[in-house]
């Protein structure tokens, strides 16, 4: 669709160690749209952070492999084949990426200006077609610019300092202008709030949905945190052992759950206005990598399980207003 | 050996096999043992000449059926003096490094373990050791107490336990948080009766893997102090000494010099390959790859 | 302005490691002494020569107060080593203290001129190593820069210079210069850096050409281990994450590991270094013996060939500072190069 900036097929990626074989990725299939939030949520271990890293080739290679049959499109390539050379020349150029631990994300030896500079040069490099010079006054003025857009206050002295000077919410806020000042049609977000306070990471939060509106940046914001998703996201796909169990609107998601996992995980969340009732677990645990369970990954936590569960892994099934789930309890 | 050691071994044991040139070099280490070993009991009786009859009629000669490795300036059959002169060093490396093990790695252990005033000061102490290159000690002690190899394994030593020490007490202060050690505690051990009974056999393993590794060192010390006249005495046929002897005649008669020095290449490198792999063997985070 | 703070912060660092190190270098003197006046059975003889006279040995029984107690021995001691006095060579029958300083340079400059080659040899190669690590170079390299540490310095430097200048006569051996060119004027004792600072090209080429052998043989004895711990320490900092992040930004992997990576590996390897150089110095010590090079490793061995006593400890002494020395300026270079430490 004309829409999509970033579209995710059938991406399958496994983990070769020398017990085996680690099933990462089984099959997702996930687009994301012009300025939009597409939130992806799942437990630690079902491969949300993998698909992130997935998208721009930084799985380490030797151990991960992208199976035939994955497709990456971007700006009409695929670029899921591509090698590490090939694939340099696509980070940076339209999509970056922040990451979890601003602490150890940043380089401690260079300066947070050097860092942003990096990324503007490079910009600058690749949209002019020859090497021309970009003069350092200019990439100076938009280091500052990079910093005033994350809304901080004393853009010199932040440019100015080292990494471990700075909070963990002024580094964060570092990594997010430094991957916005490649001026990416999609934003990856890894986590970006988890190693954060509370309060910041509401702070963080505002900050990245103002940025949306103002740079026209889609982003993909991988978190386990339902409560975040709940405050960023315009749609939200929902990950469960490397694949994708259930897509919709947030609106729909949260009032309409359909699949099991997410009534389980919605179900789990304390709400304030059921204070006397019980929190719902999710019996059993997260499935092996190396052994996913036949049929429906989910079969063997999920109370509505049936024969043909155990059997046929289920196809996605798709309403009206655009709320996908893979479950063999709804039908077309 | 319980179970959890037994199966330590069997992991170690098969690390060990797939690294193959460990493997060569404990096999040399292992046939160096041997020789040490023949020399000492059948003295000169397996050697082809007297490692101390002079002839002049043959010296300098080169390598040949005759003279495996040819002769001296003194007409003495080199292979014959390479072979008496193994015990030397081994000697040397081994009382230097098991004295310097038990000495200091005792001292370290009680160190580390104890810690405040006993720690600072022994830090301090080894911090003034260490400031000297070992060689430029051990000269200077040698030279002070006077020349010979019972003198030399000294001087060694002397400048050797300050890295025991040092390692003891790095082992010392990562296990001293252990388990096992509040239990000893719990159970009304007093402090040096833990260290003896606990800490000391935990910091064994280590100790001796770095031992391994450092015989080479050692080793390498020691023919340096011969080679400078402060080890063993002429005639004795011991391998720095001989390179020092062969210098004159280097462009005449290279042999004299380049055998036993590349004698001393190979058991130092034995060592090194052997000590490394038992390193990498003991090394839990390198064992999964 | 900034720049200025951060000089007045590296100062106080200096000051304050300083400080630190005098304790350590009583301590020295202290060992040094022990050495020379306790543990030797005869000092008196020992500092007076084999040779002298019994006048002379009471002589300097005398001069040197070996007839009072240890702690009053060992005041004067370290008076005289603070005052310049640090015996006199019985052989050469000059001050120890003025035969080290001219020989000091020649020693600098070959200990610089092997870091040096050693560095340029060892960290690309380190560094290639951990970027392929695991393939056949990998091996190749951990076991060329393992044996390499095994060769016994006399045999590197024997073989060298039997090869190198008996057989193929491509470089002398012997000397800092040709012995029928007049040396450059000596404005820093270190040859090749007189050479360039007096424009003086006969003198350049003579020096330059004097030095590799030497430098060539104590350098390859040292290399493997900054190519060992160079790998070591890349394949730490390729693990991190601000690698990661560097490679998501799309810059080229030559700039990642150039760039990041590097300057970050290399601040964990100028400590050891130092540590490097300590081993070093005792290497020079049969390398300048055996190509005849007139620093204070030959000037050691030539002492305790002349059972010098004083000349031995005077050296030994020399050493260890050095080494100290060296220590410290590895703290400040890690100051220099972590921006993390100076706040201290």
């Amino acid at each position: 669709m004309s829409a999509e900036v970033l579209s995710i097929e059938n991406l399958r990626l496994n983990f070769n160690t020398e017990q085996g074989a680690l099933y990462a990725l089984r099959g997702v299939d996930l687009a994301v749209g012009r300025n939009e939030v597409v939130g992806l949520v799942g437990e630690s271990g079902c491969g949300k952070t993998v698909l992130g890293l997935s998208v721009l080739g930084l799985n380490p290679m030797p151990p991960a492999q992208l199976l035939d049959g994955s497709r990456i499109l971007f700006k009409g390539r695929d670029i899921a084949g591509l090698n590490q050379s090939e694939l340099t020349l696509v980070r940076g150029t339209g999509i970056s990426m922040i990451f979890q631990e601003p602490m150890t994300s940043l380089n401690p030896v260079f300066t947070v200006g050097e860092q942003i500079a990096e990324s503007i040069k490079l910009r600058l490099q690749r949209e002019q077609s020859e090497k021309s010079r970009s003069s350092s006054t200019k990439v100076g003025a938009e280091v500052l610019d990079a910093l005033r857009l994350v809304r901080i206050a004393d853009p010199q002295r932040v440019a100015h300092s080292y990494p471990h000077e700075l909070s963990g919410g002024m580094k964060q806020r570092a990594m997010i202008a430094m991957a916005l000042a490649a001026k990416p049609l999609v934003l990856i977000a890894d986590e970006p709030t988890t190693a954060l306070d509370v309060t910041i990471q509401a702070q963080i939060l505002t900050l990245m949905r103002g940025l949306m509106r103002e740079v026209q940046t889609s982003i993909l914001f991988i978190t386990h945190d339902l409560g975040v998703i709940a405050e960023i996201a315009d749609r939200v796909a929902v990950m469960y052992a490397g694949q994708i169990v259930e897509e919709a609107n947030v609106q729909d998601l949260f009032s309409n759950p359909l699949h099991p996992y997410t009534q389980g995980l919605l179900g789990s969340l304390p709400k304030l206005s059921e204070l006397d009732k019980e929190i719902e677990q999710l019996p059993g645990s997260v499935p092996d990598a190396m052994n996913p369970p036949k049929g429906c990954s989910f079969h063997p936590r999920c109370k509505h399980v049936t024969d043909q569960c155990r059997m046929t892994t289920p196809k996605f099934v798709v309403s009206g207003s655009g709320h996908k789930v893979a479950c063999h309890l709804y039908h077309e | 050996m319980s179970l959890l050691e037994r199966s330590e071994l069997k992991l170690t044991g098969k690390y060990l096999l797939k690294n193959k040139l460990s493997l060569a070099g404990g096999m040399v280490v292992a046939a160096y043992f041997v020789l040490v070993v023949v020399v000492l009991l059948s003295g000169e009786a397996l050697l082809p000449y007297d490692p101390y009859a002079q002839n002049f009629g043959v010296a300098l000669q080169s390598p040949g059926l005759n003279h495996l490795f040819g002769t001296d300036d003194l007409g003495r059959d080199i292979f014959s003096r390479v072979i008496a002169g193994v015990p030397f060093d081994a000697e040397i490396a081994f009382v230097v490094v098991l004295v310097s093990l038990a000495f200091g790695g005792t001292v370290g252990a009680f160190a580390g373990y104890l810690g405040g005033r006993i720690e600072e000061i022994m830090m301090r102490v080894t911090d003034i050791f260490l400031a000297f290159p070992a060689l430029v000690l051990a000269m200077a002690v040698a030279i002070a107490i006077g020349p010979g190899l019972t003198h030399s394994m000294m001087a060694l030593l002397v400048v050797w336990w300050p890295w025991y020490a040092r390692i003891g007490r790095g082992e010392a202060l990562s296990i001293k948080s252990s388990q096992y050690i509040e239990a000893a505690h719990a159970a009304g051990l007093s402090e040096f009766q833990v260290v003896i009974r606990h800490v000391l056999p935990n910091i064994l393993m280590p100790l001796l893997v770095y031992a391994t590794l450092d015989v080479s060192n050692v080793i390498l010390t020691g023919t340096i102090l011969s080679f400078i006249g402060l080890g063993a005495q002429p005639p004795q046929p011991e391998w720095g000494r001989m390179v020092f002897d062969g210098q004159d005649y280097l462009a005449s008669a290279w042999w004299m010099s380049i055998i036993p020095a590349t004698a001393i290449f190979v058991v130092v490198l034995a060592f090194s390959l052997f000590g490394d792999g038992l390193r990498d063997a003991f090394d839990p985070r390198l064992r999964r790859r | 302005m900034l720049a200025a703070v951060a000089l007045m912060g590296l100062l106080r660092f200096c000051l304050k490691r300083l400080a630190l190190l005098v304790p350590v270098l009583l301590g020295v003197t202290v060992l040094t002494f022990v050495i020379a006046r306790v543990a030797v059975p005869n000092p008196a003889r020992a500092w007076a020569g084999l040779k002298a006279s019994q006048a002379t040995v009471e002589a300097i029984a005398v001069r040197y107060h070996l007839h009072d107690p240890i702690y009053v021995q060992y005041f004067y001691y370290l008076f005289d080593l603070l005052s310049g006095d640090w015996g006199t060579s019985p052989v050469s029958g000059q001050p120890v203290l003025e035969n080290l300083a001219g020989y000091f340079p020649a020693t600098l400059e070959l200990s610089i001129v092997a870091i040096i080659i050693a560095a340029v040899l060892g960290i690309p190669l380190g560094v290639h190593a951990a970027v392929k690590q695991d393939k056949p170079t990998d091996h190749v390299v951990r076991l060329f820069s393992l044996g390499t540490y095994c060769i016994p310095p006399f045999l590197m430097a024997l073989v060298m210079q039997l090869v190198v200048f008996y057989w193929l006569r491509l470089l002398p051996s012997g000397g800092r210069i040709s012995p029928f060119i007049t040396p450059p004027r000596h404005i820093t004792g270190l040859l090749i850096l007189d050479s360039v600072l007096t424009g003086n090209l006969q003198t350049l080429e003579s020096s330059t050409v004097h030095i590799l052998l030497p430098a060539s043989a104590l350098a390859l004895l040292t290399f493997g281990v900054i190519t060992r711990l160079m790998r070591s320490s890349m394949l730490e900092v390729l693990r991190q994450d601000y690698v990661r992040t560097a490679r998501s930004k799309g810059l080229s992997e030559r700039v990642v590991v150039f760039k990041h990576a590097l300057r970050n590996g290399l601040i964990s390897i100028v400590t050891v270094l130092a540590l490097l150089f300590a081993t070093m110095l005792s290497g020079a010590i049969v390398i300048e013996y055996i190509f005849n090079w007139p620093g204070i490793g030959r000037y050691a061995v030539q002492s305790i060939l002349a059972l010098d006593l004083p000349a031995v400890m005077g050296t030994t002494l020399l050493f260890a500072l050095i080494v100290v020395l060296v220590n410290l300026l590895a703290d400040i270079a890690y100051a220099v190069l972590d921006p993390r430490i100076r706040l201290d």
